[in-house]
């Protein structure tokens, strides 16, 4: 079971590299701020952040402070990049979604902050059994990205299926929606699940039903992914072809 | 953030082309576009012009609405004439950019 949880988060940091590298080329040519935002937040919080963390679980105590440090830096301005996008792509003119995106950006400023100083200062740095109220402290503002973008890209979709009925709109793009609300979903998912484990003291790494479950929400991240922004031709054929039977 | 040019041109000329009133007239278009999935806001000519020929047909003969098909007729001509003002970085066209297509 720790096999195919450590394939799935693996996997997870693989995919979200590549795509967020993807969308980093895209910007070069086109210059447009979403896929900067999206690509960098793919390769900090997923890319970096997550990786650094289970290094720094799993470190001796000469590395483990600058390793937590990092890694916490790049999950948190990484979340902030997805509080941005999600502001800037689904309701640029909305105050009501720049006071959320701000308040989201300043509570992970402000909790990144106390964690690294907490890191680099405390007698022992606690990683997989920190308390649970710092634990919430630190989730919460990322369950909140993530369930507000699964929200407008879900939002969208439904906008979109519309539009696709009177030919208005390619079912590629409608279906794009989709798979970017669900992966949204199922990364809100994995982050709840770590949180009910650790807030009943559930040993993450030893309990099968928690590695299946991580390893499930890791693998779906990963294949949605891809579908949404590196999708094969096939698959856009596909999605195109059933639309046209429908 | 104000509706669409295109949205208000079609507004008016369905006002003074039918027995309408103007907050029958622009009730009348925002059902149509929800029933589209778009939003005055931002929606096109273009978008309205497809709005026109499919769907809003239907809701002026709900209404009660004399001769729908000359009416959006000449709606239609209007959205026509309106200079194509780009559709600016709507989520649609973000997404179509981040998946390539």
């Amino acid at each position: 079971m720790q096999a195919l949880a450590g394939a799935a988060i693996a996997l997870l940091v693989a995919v979200s590299i590549a795509v967020g590298l993807r969308l980093l080329a895209l910007h070069r040519r086109s210059g447009g701020t979403p896929e900067l935002l999206l690509g960098l937040m793919l390769l900090l919080s997923v890319g970096v952040g997550y990786p650094l963390l289970i290094a720094a679980s799993r470190a001796g105590a000469d590395t483990v402070r600058p390793l937590f440090v990092v890694s916490t830096l790049a999950v948190n301005v990484g979340f902030v990049l997805l509080f941005s996008l999600t502001w800037r792509v689904f309701q640029p003119d909305a105050p009501w979604a720049r006071a959320l995106a701000g308040a989201g950006a300043l509570a992970l400023f402000v909790n990144a902050a106390l964690r690294c100083w907490d890191g680099l200062t405390a007698a022992e740095v606690r990683i997989a059994s920190e308390a649970v109220a710092e634990s919430l402290v630190q989730t919460t503002p990322v369950m909140a990205a993530y369930l507000w973008t699964a929200w407008e890209a879900l939002r969208y979709h439904g906008l979109m299926r519309r539009r696709v009925r009177i030919g208005l709109a390619d079912p590629a793009v409608c279906d794009r929606f989709l798979l970017w609300g669900l992966t949204s979903l199922f990364a809100a998912a994995g982050v709840l699940l770590n949180t009910v484990a650790l807030t009943l003291r559930i040993d993450v790494l030893e309990t099968p039903w928690v590695l299946l479950a991580s390893s499930c929400t890791g693998l779906a991240q990963a294949v949605l992914l891809v579908l949404a922004f590196a999708p094969p031709a096939s698959y856009l054929a596909w999605v195109r072809a059933r639309a046209q039977e429908a | 953030m104000a509706e669409s040019v295109a949205f208000e041109a079609a507004c008016t000329s369905l006002e003074q082309s039918s027995s309408l009133d103007r907050l029958a007239a622009r009730g009348t278009i925002r059902l149509a576009l929800k029933q589209a999935g778009l939003e005055p806001k931002t929606v096109t000519a273009q978008q309205l012009g497809v709005v026109v020929a499919r769907l809003l047909p239907a809701e002026l003969s709900a209404r009660g609405i004399a001769g729908p098909d000359a009416l959006c007729t000449t709606l239609a001509r209007t959205l026509a004439g309106l200079a194509s003002a780009p559709a600016g970085e709507t989520p649609e066209a973000v997404f179509q950019r981040l998946g390539g297509s």
